[in-house]
């Protein structure tokens, strides 16, 4: 928590880029600020500080302002939340880093590629989802890619977002359900995962360290394959009624004519 | 430099010293006050997908929060029903012109379209509040995974100022959501299910329970369940119809043979062969 009454001074260094390098280093920290004498250049500096490590920024005008602000932000970190693992993309899929179930965190540039692999067995579904965080001054149009990519480099499926405007983070996510196999020796297959963004910043931004990425994988069971549009193959609806009648009326109709036919040749015999 | 007195300093200090202290006890002093005020609304909001706060489905949730915070709360959906998610925002006295946005995203984080609502609203200078509402599409139980209709499993909803001025930025403000949902019934019944719902950990908190066993809360990232527990989607009223349409069909044939059999004698034969 960062609490102040004044710009600051310790120029020539942005206190804005030592936060985003602090929170690249992996040391899990988010700074929330306070700031006791609003003025836009405040304003802009501590949203800056906070946005470059996903805190939150409040200008406090008032001492009970700051009392319920500052109770709010210790509950808060006091809150359990899950701690990412944080691990490091190949530029490719081979030699990319295998993932098991779980959350991981890792940085990428704009413009740059991360690759992931994850074991799935038949009978399984991959479940993963990513979200690339703006920590930075970003231009307002971005964008996110994620594909699941088999080892012979046929695209299996993807997630794609894009936006514009103020964000904190872009995401999307896919999920690969492995049909079950017959055979008993059956391997699991590996699916790489191809991260990118489209990212991009006006020229004075510095683009190292790259943005956070947060990428969840679960792989779960398979769910049922469905065999038809609509539950079980039922019907619903007045058409439905309509044609069922129309239908057993006219095979009540067409077995009555039969039978009586029946009969007449019956008696003319 | 002016940028860090006393009073900043001790808490920067504060708050680096007990954080680590937090991280290792927190699970079993939250657990305790998670249960105790459970049932009652939340009034708190998360700040990323990692931190959401759930909320149930009529609740009134409210956060206390500052111009340009992303707020994140996240609830559960269920197969065969429509959400609305609505949000209103109190905002300070004097403002600029600033549009807020409510965006809603599904358990793999894929941003779900609202059918209709007022997603994104600007409030002109001096408008105290905005009210903001997305209504989703119904929740399938099953999609192919090409698609990207809503599943049943975590929803997130982002309350956010899109655009502000910079001397609005950190202003106090005031959100408050609210999640229902209407039932679609059969007309949404598809066929197929999930095996598991699109509950973003699920692998992880439901092998880490099986091996466990015990109670203890672990932060997972989403421990969301709807009331009665997620639908295990045999039924629906098609089987009503269907049923309905058959018996119909039934009477028909009987109606059209005895159509055919006139009143129990051909009309032909004299009354008294």
């Amino acid at each position: 928590m960062l609490i102040t009454d004044g710009e600051d001074t310790c120029a020539p260094l942005d206190p804005c880029e030592v936060a985003r390098e602090i929170a690249a280093k992996g040391i899990g920290m988010t700074i929330d600020t306070l700031g006791l004498v609003p003025n836009t250049k405040l304003n802009k500096q501590l949203s800056c500080i906070a946005e470059a490590t996903g805190g939150t920024y409040t200008s406090v005008e008032h001492t009970d302002e700051l009392t319920d602000k500052v109770n709010q932000l210790v509950d808060r970190a006091a809150d359990p939340v899950v701690t990412p693992v944080a691990t490091e993309g190949a530029a490719q899929c081979i030699g990319a880093p295998t993932l098991k179930s779980g959350l991981y965190t890792d940085r990428e540039e704009f413009g740059q590629q991360r690759w992931y692999k994850v074991d799935v067995n038949p009978g399984q579904e991959l479940r993963t989802s990513v979200s690339v965080a703006a920590d930075r001054a970003v231009n307002p149009s971005y964008g996110v890619l994620l594909r699941a990519v088999t080892l012979n480099g046929r695209e299996i499926v993807r997630g794609e977002a894009a936006g514009s405007g103020r964000t904190d983070a872009i995401s999307t996510g896919l999920r690969y359900p492995k049909p079950e196999s017959d055979e008993d020796d059956a391997t699991a297959e590996t699916v790489c995962l191809q991260v990118t963004n489209s990212f991009s910043a006006a020229s004075g931004v510095k683009t190292t360290p790259g943005m956070p990425v947060e990428l969840t994988v679960d792989v779960v069971d398979s769910p049922s394959k469905a065999s038809d549009v609509a539950s079980f193959g039922l019907g619903r609806g007045w058409w439905l009624l309509g044609l069922l009648v129309l239908v057993g009326f006219l095979a009540g109709l067409i077995w009555g004519w039969l039978s009586r036919w029946r009969v007449a040749v019956w008696r003319t015999n | 430099m002016r940028i860090t007195r006393v009073l900043g300093a001790t808490a920067l200090m504060l708050g680096l010293a007990v954080a680590p202290a937090t991280a290792d006890s927190s699970p079993s002093a939250s657990a305790s006050s998670s249960s105790s005020d459970a049932g009652s609304a939340p009034t708190t909001a998360g700040t990323s997908f990692r931190t959401a706060v759930e909320i149930e489905q009529g609740q009134d949730a409210t956060a206390s929060a500052s111009t340009g915070d992303y707020l994140y709360w996240s609830f559960a959906a269920d197969a065969g029903r429509r959400p609305t998610v609505k949000a209103t925002v109190k905002l300070p006295s004097t403002h600029a012109a600033q549009s807020w946005q409510i965006d809603v995203y599904d358990g793999l984080r894929r941003r779900q379209a609202c059918q209709y609502g007022a997603q994104t609203r600007t409030a002109e200078q001096g408008v105290s509040s905005v009210e903001l509402a997305c209504v989703l599409r119904t929740v399938r139980a099953w999609s192919e995974p090409w698609g990207n209709d809503p599943l049943p499993g975590t929803y997130y909803v982002r309350l956010t100022a899109l655009s502000l001025a910079t001397a609005d930025l950190g202003q106090p403000v005031h959100a408050s959501v609210r999640v229902d949902s209407k039932d679609i019934g059969g007309a949404a019944a598809v066929d197929g299910s999930l095996a598991k719902p699109l509950v973003p950990g699920i692998a992880v908190s439901s092998k880490s329970g099986a091996e466990d066993g015990d109670s203890s809360k672990a932060a997972v990232l989403s421990s969301i369940e709807p009331d009665g527990g997620w639908d295990s989607g045999w039924w629906s009223d098609r089987w009503v119809w269907t049923g309905v349409g058959a018996v119909l069909a039934a009477l028909a044939g009987i109606g059209g043979y005895t159509l055919t059999r006139g009143s129990g004698r051909p009309s032909r034969v004299p009354p008294g062969a």
